[in-house]
């Protein structure tokens, strides 16, 4: 049994503690782990919400802008001097004179105004007027440099427009010749009639607006890690953070706004005003979050609008993530510290009082002892202690029991039930015992074999139990004429055996043997009645006339034979020669 | 999405597989290099099936494409290619168009006559040899409102008539604009303007300037603006696919050509240096000749064929486009134009 308890190699303290600390290490691993991601999640949402505000913001911005250029269009078709503009008299040349001036004037105050120009009606859409920025100065173009632009859809459309109504003209590339700063710049146009007080069309106010510079104020407020973009109404890209993507069909090419921010299209089918993006851009695993809006500009009724677009490196909307990241981790590890150690104490509480009462039951089963256990609270622990402790009792009174059956059963096997005197079979245990230590010491011993005289005639006159009785006597008598350290044994109905030892020499014997007929030669009362027996003894000798019990008490049987041969009531020592 | 090409593409290969046994393997292999429409699958099948050989097809999209395929590898990519007679010489001056033999081309002998006298196509014929087999093309007529002309115009110089000033739409290019001023002017070879001619033909392009509406660079475009405008005459810079558009908007148009002759532009079939068997891409050649192939590309396409006459092209004159003296000069001077540089100034 002690065996088998130390084969355990992982004990429930182990595997408690494992399974409650691992409890402990998921639990708290899982919770950080969802309140990261959700987190997460918030922060990105939050993002988007802000950067399609911020887009929406900078739109409206555009719009403004844009709408503030059609004003001061607006603005200069009702100036006086505009009336004299279009002649060719010296009038006409100071009215021309002044309106540049004017435009002059405006230019300074915009910088955002490439080329503010009044175009006739007349001559092939002559330019009358024209002022164009060149670098950091504003030139007043004028002679064989001012050049006919009837063919633009910006000049023949706006002299069919009404007067006070505005022209915008679709984000392209000018590439009109001689147009100095805004050469090869994208640009926007807003045009707009001037109509004398007869209502002849005069010609047109144009003034093309440096989208680049446009958009560099809207940027001014926005920080470095925003992208912006736009594009026309079809998606295609005017303002892109890599300028080589921007007005592709203009040289055949087309680079979509959808195609690089799938749900951008909503906006082009015209299926919705605003779109989150969260892509990869690029060849790179970057993500990126952004917000588009559909941004309305120029005469309502047109639908005319462009979309905006900003977007923003998702590393840099989590940039504070990484910091919850490293909180929560450390909070992780602290709880799972923390559950670890509460398990191993857990464990330990728990399995103690077990602990205890394994040892209980070993030192029971090992002492047959009963030992208090120390388990004393009052759950399942200290029901199953106390229930041990019953059992245990039980147990014990049981083995009592039993061991005390047994004594009685080998009492019964080794003695005469009747005379309480060792039966054949202990008598050669003792013999055998004697004989050892005989030969250990050197000592002699002798087997008395008694035979009693006449007891067959009490049996059958007297009955059984005055049979009995003699018996009883019998051994009682032996016992008394012996020495403690002598032996007398019933070996069967009549026969007695008797050990003396240590014998040192034969008178001694005989002396006892005669001791003993003499003794058993008195008369025996039993009841009313006296009884008489009398006793015939063989007497052999170790080691000399053998040295086994068997061959001893054979020996001393047959001198018994020859003492009946001589006549009763005496004793005769083995010869040898029988 | 990709799972579905994956499975599409097995599915082709198998088909492939099933349909060329084994030993197609090792056959010999046609490479051929051409644009959308010009080797349709079909058509393409039965020339493997009749020939017992594989056919690779090669689409490009562009000129330049063309030349970066051809050019890398000096022509031992591919075994035929079809290119127009104007980009055909780059490909003889390098050395990747090498000379054919028309007599192994009978089918040649069903081309209508300006297409089988080859020495009257300008660009196929070098030093006695032939480098080219036309295909195919398409020509720049002249679109009227039918309303507005009783009879068919029957020069470009009506795109200068002040009577239709702001109702001609023109197309925006530059090295057909002053070839078309050229051809309006009487000149027969509008492919090389003399030094001194610039400044008188870009005054009359001035003169085309002041009395258009626009200018317009796309098919549709073109149709947008002659339909929101009322406009009488455009250019057609692509011929008969632009007629098509405007009639399916509604346009009470014809289509003619001009009695000065119409620029257009031809593709021919050429050999490359790299081919393998040239008997074999001479018979694609043939092959492509049938009627039956020939026809496919003016149904299912709307090109012209050289077997078959155009209505439009019948005994009209096509001025095949040839490589221009000076593209960045025409360039630099037609930007200057539509910028509306005054007269004076050319």
């Amino acid at each position: 049994m002690s065996e088998s308890i130390q084969k355990i190699r992982f004990g429930i303290t182990f595997k408690l503690g494992i399974l409650l600390a691992v409890f402990g290490v998921l639990s708290s691993g899982l919770t950080g782990y969802y309140t990261y991601h959700t987190t997460r999640e918030i922060l990105v949402n939050e993002a988007s919400r802000d950067l399609l505000q911020a887009t929406q913001v900078m739109g409206r911005r555009f719009s403004i802008l844009t709408n503030e250029a059609a004003k001061d269009a607006l603005v200069y078709t009702k100036i006086r001097v505009m009336q004299d503009v279009t002649g060719q008299g010296p009038a006409a040349i100071a009215a021309r004179q002044a309106v540049a001036d004017q435009f002059k004037g405006l230019m300074t105050e915009h910088p955002e105004y490439f080329q503010v120009r009044f175009i006739s009606a007349r001559n092939n859409g002559i330019e009358l007027v024209r002022v164009d920025r060149d670098g950091d100065s504003i030139r007043i173009v004028g002679g064989s440099d001012l050049q006919e632009k009837l063919h633009y859809p910006y000049v023949y459309e706006t002299l069919g427009l009404a007067e006070g109504k505005v022209h915008f003209s679709r984000i392209f590339i000018n590439r009109e010749v001689g147009a100095h700063a805004g050469l090869q710049q994208p640009t926007l146009q807003v045009a707009t009639p001037v109509v004398k007080n007869g209502g002849e069309v005069l010609g047109v106010i144009v003034i093309n607006v440096d989208l680049n510079h446009m958009f560099d104020m809207l940027k001014a407020d926005l920080r470095d890690e925003y992208q912006i973009y736009l594009t026309n109404q079809n998606g295609d890209f005017l303002i892109h953070p890599d300028r080589s993507k921007t007005f592709g069909f203009d040289y055949g090419r087309r680079f979509l706004v959808q195609d690089t921010f799938g749900p951008v299209a909503e906006i082009v089918k015209g299926k919705g005003d605003s779109a989150i993006v969260r892509t990869q851009v690029g060849g790179s695993k970057q993500e990126v979050l952004g917000g588009f809006a559909r941004i309305p500009f120029g005469d309502q009724a047109e639908h005319r609008f462009v979309i905006f677009g900003l977007t923003v490196r998702l590393d840099m909307v989590l940039k504070g993530m990484t910091r919850l990241a490293e909180n929560s981790a450390s909070i992780v590890i602290a709880f799972s510290l923390s559950a670890i150690a509460l398990a191993v104490l857990l464990a330990w509480v728990f399995v103690r009082p077990l602990k205890q009462l394994v040892e209980s039951v070993g030192s029971f089963s090992r002492t047959r002892e009963l030992s208090p256990v120390r388990v004393r609270s009052r759950d399942e622990l200290g029901l199953l202690a106390r229930s041990i402790a019953q059992m245990q009792e039980h147990l014990l009174a049981h083995l009592n029991e039993l061991n005390m059956r047994k004594d009685v059963m080998e009492y019964r096997a080794r003695h005469d039930v009747l005379t309480g005197a060792p039966n054949r079979e202990m008598f050669f245990d003792l013999l055998r015992f004697a004989i050892s230590s005989a030969r250990r010491n050197g000592t002699q011993l002798a087997v008395l074999f008694i035979d009693l005289d006449y007891f067959k005639s009490i049996n059958d006159t007297f009955g059984h139990a005055a049979g009995d009785a003699v018996l009883v006597a019998v051994v009682q008598r032996l016992k008394s004429a012996m020495r403690e350290s002598d032996a007398v044994a019933r070996l069967s109905g009549d026969e007695f055996g008797v050990m003396i030892q240590p014998a040192e020499d034969s008178d001694g014997v005989a002396h006892v043997a005669q001791k003993i007929i003499d003794a058993l030669r008195e008369p025996i009362v039993y009841g009313k009645i006296t009884l008489k027996i009398g006793a015939s003894i063989g007497i052999s000798v170790f080691s000399a006339d053998g040295d086994t019990p068997e061959e001893l008490l054979h020996n001393a049987d047959a001198a018994m034979y020859n003492s009946k041969r001589k006549g009763r009531g005496v004793f005769c020592f083995y010869t040898g020669m029988q | 999405m990709y799972r579905q090409i994956f499975r599409i593409c097995c599915i082709s290969l198998w088909l492939l597989w099933a349909l060329f046994p084994v030993s197609a393997l090792a056959e010999e292999t046609l490479r051929v290099l051409t644009w959308p429409g010009y080797a349709d699958p079909d058509l393409v099948r039965l020339f493997e099936q009749r020939h017992k050989v594989k056919v690779e097809v090669s689409i490009v999209g562009s000129d330049d494409e063309m030349w970066s395929l051809l050019s890398s590898g000096q022509g031992a990519n591919f075994d035929v290619f079809a290119v127009n007679t104007a980009e055909l010489q780059r490909y003889i001056d390098s050395g990747i168009s090498v000379p054919l033999n028309p007599a192994a081309i009978p089918n040649t002998a069903r081309q209508l006559a300006r297409f089988s006298k080859l020495s009257e196509i300008p660009g196929i014929i070098r030093d006695g040899q032939a480098y080219a087999i036309p295909y195919t093309y398409s020509e720049m007529g002249l679109i009227y409102d039918r309303k507005a002309f009783r009879t068919p115009p029957d020069s470009f110089a009506v795109m200068w008539d002040k009577r239709y000033k702001g109702r001609v739409l023109m197309y925006q290019g530059s090295t057909h604009n002053f070839s078309l001023a050229a051809l309006a002017l009487g000149s027969h070879d509008p492919f090389h303007i003399a030094a001194g001619d610039f400044s008188r033909l870009s005054r009359h392009l001035v003169e085309l300037r002041r009395n258009v509406l626009t200018f317009y660079s796309q098919p549709e475009e073109a149709t947008q603006l002659y339909m929101a405008n009322h406009a009488v005459l455009l250019f057609g810079n692509y011929g008969a696919q632009q007629v098509q558009l405007l009639q399916k908007a509604g346009a009470d148009i014809g289509y003619v050509i001009p009695k000065e002759g119409a620029l257009a532009w031809l593709d021919c079939w050429s050999l490359s240096k790299g081919a393998r068997n040239k008997k074999l891409a001479e018979d694609w050649i043939n092959f492509t000749l049938e009627v039956r192939v020939s026809h496919a590309l003016t149904e299912r396409q709307g090109l012209s064929n050289t077997l078959e006459e155009s209505p439009v092209a019948q005994n009209a004159k096509l001025i095949w486009l040839q490589q221009v003296e000076d593209s960045a000069k025409r360039a630099r001077l037609w930007d200057r134009i539509i910028s509306g540089d005054q007269p004076e100034r050319f």
